[in-house]
């Protein structure tokens, strides 16, 4: 803590910022020189008044500081021509471009369809679906083959040409017993002449 | 409008006005100037902590009291500028030779009288503690109330008082010791 100046001193402060030498009372210069001499007393009081001119020719013009400061460029405004030419500009660079830009992609994808990136998945897409399509086909005339095969007849038969003898009548209708008598019997036929001769 | 400093800076810290800021720019850019050169001797960092102090401003607006005066507010951030850039081992402080070379040139016997005053005051003002310097400069380049000058240096007004005095009877000790004929001239000047 600094020490305040005790009242003699405090007097002479005062005195110094206020008031030359020649403007004190005889009894204020007297009190002064008590503390210091005449000269001492002109000397402070030129140090104090010369002060504010001392600096007074070194003060340039200082510029604001603009693009440091984020603020600055939102609270910027331009004229509405200005806006209204750049939002005409962007459109026509933009119609500009656009069409060169899908002329280069139709150039390019032919050449380029395995090696690229997700652009040409579509493309990708597309040729898979050519391949299950032969797929298809292949399996279609597999069947057909399957079907020939089914429909058209046996070239080779296990029993061909007519039965060598009649065959039997072996129904359950045609062997239900009419009586015990041999004429009811139907394999009497079988038979050797000689049974015919019987009867 | 005419809009106080006070009601600027709210005026920045609600919308963050920027020709608020240009306003207090206009109106301190000189003063800060002024007194960063005293303090420093050295014009391109004066200018670049002015352009700092705004900066700071727009970063630590939220920090100002709108009940508190405005100018004594950026003028404590001025000071503790200074008091960082001395303390900061980059900062080497002029020589009298130096301030003597930058501001005019060598000291001759035939430079004008008043010139030479103007240097010899330099280099004494130069020669001052740190705190003297500010309070100094504040009151007398300033022109700030005592008062002021006590928030700005967050001391009392006595203390302020006593730096004064101790620091404009060093200035004159410095001055005398530099050119002894300063006394005799001062009543041909006077």
């Amino acid at each position: 803590m600094e020490s305040h100046l005790d009242a003699i001193h405090e007097k002479i402060f005062d005195w110094l910022e206020t008031a030359d030498w020649s403007d004190l009372t005889p009894a204020e210069q007297n009190e002064v020189l008590c503390v210091m001499t005449a000269d001492q007393y002109v000397l402070q009081r030129r140090v104090i008044t010369e002060a504010s001119s001392l600096f007074a020719d070194e003060q340039p013009a200082l510029v604001l500081p603009q693009s440091t400061t984020k603020m600055a460029l939102q609270q910027r405004s331009i004229p509405l021509y200005q806006a209204i030419l750049a939002v005409a500009a962007t459109v026509l660079v933009f119609l500009f471009i656009w069409p060169s830009e899908s002329a280069n992609q139709t150039a390019v994808l032919p050449t380029n369809v395995q090696q690229i990136d997700s652009v040409f998945i579509r493309d990708t897409i597309i040729k898979y679906v050519t391949t299950t399509q032969e797929i298809e086909r292949v399996v279609y005339d597999t069947l057909k083959i399957i079907a020939e095969r089914v429909v058209s007849p046996p070239t080779t038969r296990m029993f061909d040409g007519k039965p060598s003898f009649e065959p039997i009548d072996i129904t359950l209708e045609n062997q239900k017993k009419k009586g015990n008598s041999l004429q009811d019997d139907n394999s009497i036929q079988l038979l050797p002449s000689i049974v015919n001769s019987i009867y | 409008m005419l809009c106080s400093d006070e009601e600027l800076m709210v005026e920045i810290i609600v919308h963050h006005s920027h020709p608020a800021l240009a306003l207090l720019h206009e109106r301190y850019s000189g003063k800060l100037y002024g007194y960063f050169l005293k303090m420093m001797n050295d014009r391109e960092k004066a200018s670049d902590f002015v352009q700092d102090i705004f900066l700071k401003i727009m970063e630590k607006k939220h920090l100002f009291d709108p009940e508190r005066k405005f100018q004594a507010w950026i003028f404590t951030i001025a000071s503790n500028m200074c008091k960082t850039a001395f303390r900061s081992p980059q900062f080497v402080a002029l020589s009298s030779e130096e301030i003597d070379q930058k501001s005019h040139g060598h000291l001759s016997e035939n430079l004008h009288e008043k010139e030479r005053f103007k240097i010899l005051y330099k280099r004494s003002l130069n020669q001052l503690e740190m705190h003297h310097k500010t309070t100094f400069i504040l009151r007398y380049m300033e022109n700030f109330s005592l008062n002021d000058i006590a928030e700005i240096t967050e001391v009392s007004v006595g203390t302020v008082k006593s730096r004064l005095f101790y620091a404009t009877q060093k200035m004159t000790k410095l001055l005398h010791e530099y050119d002894p004929r300063q006394e005799i001239n001062l009543f041909k000047i006077n």
